[in-house]
């Protein structure tokens, strides 16, 4: 149950972040690459669909017969794409028109163009960063995040997602596995999480597995350079975050153990935190906010500092002088999943995850 | 039949990467095609040196006879292949004997990057692209085909020094003829072509369903405008035909003898020689097509520089067979007072050129047409008795009286 509870909340901090469509056409740049609708938006879209309706592309003929036929060849969905492949290759110095329908009661048809070679380039494919950033972890560390520069194909994750120990042994049963993967509208931030029947003590996994991560121990979580990008971009080199286990978190979050480091009023200077331990960096940025005196939120951000130990606010406008309250919704978590009144391990209260609950610290400039 | 052991395989088509792979590392080219009256579809494939057989007798259609007639099919397959109509070579045509469909195989692009597709045209004249790799084919590799490195001689007209079309087609590999023409019968396939061997050209036998063993013949033939006995050249047409009481091949070449062959004498190793009881006069044949035309049995053969004939098979029976004991020595070209010679039937009008042609049914061929206005390349339908297309024609009666206009 809880499992799920907390996938809820999974779901829910990804939609806080910046959110970014998939692309809704890819056009190919090599010879054998294939067109890719995103079909996720499209209604209509059965198992009876033909693809040449949705999805068709025609030589761009210079020469007028009485008909005109689309090229043929082969589709197939992939993820959320509708992938027309040729059955020979596209062919540089050609140029081709993409006819696709559009997403509404009419279904008009659109139309687009492009040919090899003239494609506008699209960033390469790469591992931006993974959270959490810091070298230790502790021991019942709940989810990776992985940020990408391009969306990627899904569906995969974990054929090329490893959690290695300091010898090389490959563990498999340590992350969960779902039918739909974690990740950002965007495509480009997946979260991986280690199955929490074995971080859970006492649980059967637990029991019969024992932990993913032992303290005291190294791992690396290696990203295989094979894994695509929905333009066919691989990865190209594989990407490894050597960490070091340290002892688990089993205490809630409390404020009272964080110390601020108040700016001067009237400047720009951020405002600091630190904290015992390393937070969720994806939902430090919605669940901590700043008020003055007159409950008014103020305008700025959170970085993230220290391998994830430290935040700061970086204001929009010169800070006052005057009272002003640090606002912790209690459903922030550190990298364990703790909250501010519940371990993932051991339900506290009965109001579990009671979204109204907040914590405040208080200060003056 | 003595054989030879060759490599063949076999792949039941089911879809998967690995089959596809196969079939495509093994079909080369797609050149010349022949229907069994099954529905086998037999493909020569000179580049890699075999033999792929098809099998579309599933394939079923229209039961009534329907027309076809696509103009600028070269630019309408361009499309289907996602290229462009210089890209797209047709290579041959023929009718699938039960849904009347034509199947044409293609040549997509040049050079190292020239892939082959095979394609037909349906009643409704849609240009459909076969997936190579789910049809089920099973593959013959022949022996003793030419290397690939032998080229054709360069030559000029008369003496004259060669022009650059010339020089291009000096840059061919000889292999490319290594399947030239085939004919189904009574099980066995026969192939015309040429060897890696000095007395070139050959007719191979190849039972089917292949077994791996095939039977390769030389045929030498006395070329009457040559003057001259020849043994290189292969057979570029031939359909199998009972003339004087035994089946027998009849056979034409380029500048165009036409011979006969009794089938009892193509034995493995054999060196044969064929009867020539005609020239059609100069110039290369394309097709050779049985019909019949108000119950009698014809063949209509076509040429790349002439009109088509329309020869009658009852008038090859006892037709004399000649060598070179038979004419005054000597080249003779179509101006000869004695060219043409023997029954080749008559010359007959056609507007255009046909470039491919087979019977569609028993009233039609479909025709592979070079339009001689436009240069268009149209598959037209036409009938066996009037083989052209109107539209080329001005005459009398298309010009209304003025009260009738």
């Amino acid at each position: 149950m809880l499992k799920y509870v907390l996938l809820f909340f999974l779901m829910m901090s990804q939609s806080a972040v910046n959110a970014q469509t998939p692309p809704a056409l890819i056009l190919p740049n090599e010879g054998n690459g294939s067109v890719q609708l995103n079909v996720s938006a499209l209604s209509n879209l059965g198992p009876e669909t033909n693809g040449y309706e949705t999805l068709s592309v025609f030589v761009h003929q210079e020469v007028v017969t009485e008909k005109r036929q689309a090229v043929q060849g082969r589709y197939s969905l992939e993820g959320s794409y509708l992938v027309f492949t040729p059955y020979f290759p596209f062919e540089r110095g050609m140029t081709y028109v993409v006819r696709t329908q559009a997403n509404d009661p009419d279904h008009r048809y659109v139309y687009h163009s492009f040919q090899l070679g003239k494609k506008p380039k699209v960033d390469q494919a790469k591992v931006m960063a993974i959270y959490p950033t810091s070298s230790e972890l502790p021991e019942n560390l709940l989810r990776f995040y992985v940020y990408f520069h391009t969306p990627m194909k899904k569906g995969q994750a974990l054929k090329y997602i490893q959690l290695v120990d300091s010898v090389g042994n490959i563990d498999k049963h340590a992350f969960m596995e779902f039918k739909q993967e974690l990740w950002s509208p965007d495509g480009k931030r997946l979260t991986i999480l280690f199955d929490p029947g074995r971080i859970k003590r006492g649980v059967s996994t637990n029991l019969e597995l024992g932990p993913a991560l032992l303290e005291g121990r190294q791992y690396q979580l290696t990203i295989s350079g094979v894994w695509q990008d929905v333009y066919g971009q691989a990865l190209s080199v594989e990407t490894r975050k050597s960490f070091v286990v340290g002892s688990a978190y089993r205490e809630e979050i409390n404020v009272q153990a964080w110390s601020i480091q108040k700016p001067e009023a009237n400047s720009e200077a951020p405002l600091r935190i630190q904290f015992d331990r390393i937070m969720d960096h994806a939902l430090v940025q919605s669940m901590i906010h700043i008020q003055d005196q007159e409950k008014k939120q103020i305008g700025g951000y959170w970085e993230v500092l220290s391998q994830g130990q430290q935040i700061q606010f970086i204001p929009t406008q010169k800070w006052q002088q005057g009272s002003y309250q640090i606002v912790i919704d209690s459903r922030l978590e550190d990298v364990a999943a703790n909250n501010l009144q519940n371990l993932l391990d051991h339900k506290k209260t009965k109001e579990a995850q009671n979204s109204g609950s907040h914590q405040f610290i208080n200060f003056e400039l | 039949m003595a054989g030879r052991k060759n490599n063949y395989e076999h792949n039941m088509g089911a879809m998967t990467n690995e089959n596809f792979s196969n079939n495509s590392h093994r079909i080369q080219s797609l050149g010349v095609l022949k229907f069994s009256k099954e529905g086998i579809l037999f493909a020569g494939d000179s580049l890699s040196g075999a033999i792929h057989a098809f099998d579309l007798r599933a394939e079923s259609g229209s039961k009534e006879p329907f027309e076809i007639n696509v103009y600028a099919i070269d630019v309408q397959i361009a499309a289907v292949l996602g290229t462009s109509q210089a890209h797209v070579q047709i290579n041959d045509i023929a009718v699938h004997p039960i849904s009347g469909e034509v199947y044409l195989s293609i040549t997509r692009g040049h050079g190292v990057e020239a892939l082959p597709a095979l394609v037909k045209v349906d009643a409704a004249a849609q240009i459909q692209n076969i997936d190579l790799s789910v049809l089920e084919v099973t593959s013959q590799t022949l022996n003793k085909v030419p290397e690939n490195t032998h080229y054709f001689a360069l030559r000029g007209v008369a003496g004259a020094p060669p022009t650059k079309k010339d020089i291009a087609k000096s840059k061919l590999p000889v292999r490319t003829l290594s399947i030239v023409a085939m004919e189904y019968h009574q099980g066995e396939l026969f192939v015309s072509g040429i060897s890696n061997e000095e007395f070139s050209s050959v007719i191979r036998r190849l039972p089917y369903p292949f077994n791996g063993t095939e039977s390769i013949s030389q045929i030498e033939m006395y070329h009457i405008v040559h003057d001259n006995f020849e043994s290189r050249a292969p057979i570029r047409s031939m359909v199998v035909k009972k003339i004087d009481g035994v089946e027998q091949l009849v056979a034409a070449y380029t500048c165009s003898p036409l011979v006969l062959i009794p089938l009892d004498e193509l034995q493995d190793e054999a060196k044969v020689s064929a009867r020539t009881i005609g020239d059609m006069g100069n110039g290369q044949p394309i097709d050779m097509v049985p019909f019949s035309l108000n119950g009698e049995e014809m063949l209509f053969v076509t040429n790349n520089s002439r009109s088509p004939l329309v020869i009658p098979v009852g008038g090859l029976n006892n037709a004399k067979v000649v060598t070179n004991h038979d004419f005054e020595r000597g080249g003779k070209v179509d101006l000869h007072p004695l060219m043409p010679f023997g029954p080749i039937g008559k010359s007959i009008m056609f507007t255009g050129a046909s470039l491919r042609i087979d019977l569609l049914n028993e009233k039609q061929f479909v025709s592979l047409n070079r339009d001689a206005e436009t240069g268009s390349l149209d598959l037209e339908t036409i009938f066996t008795k009037f083989p052209f297309s109107m539209h080329n024609i001005i005459g009398e009666f298309d010009i209304p009286r003025p009260n009738q206009a």
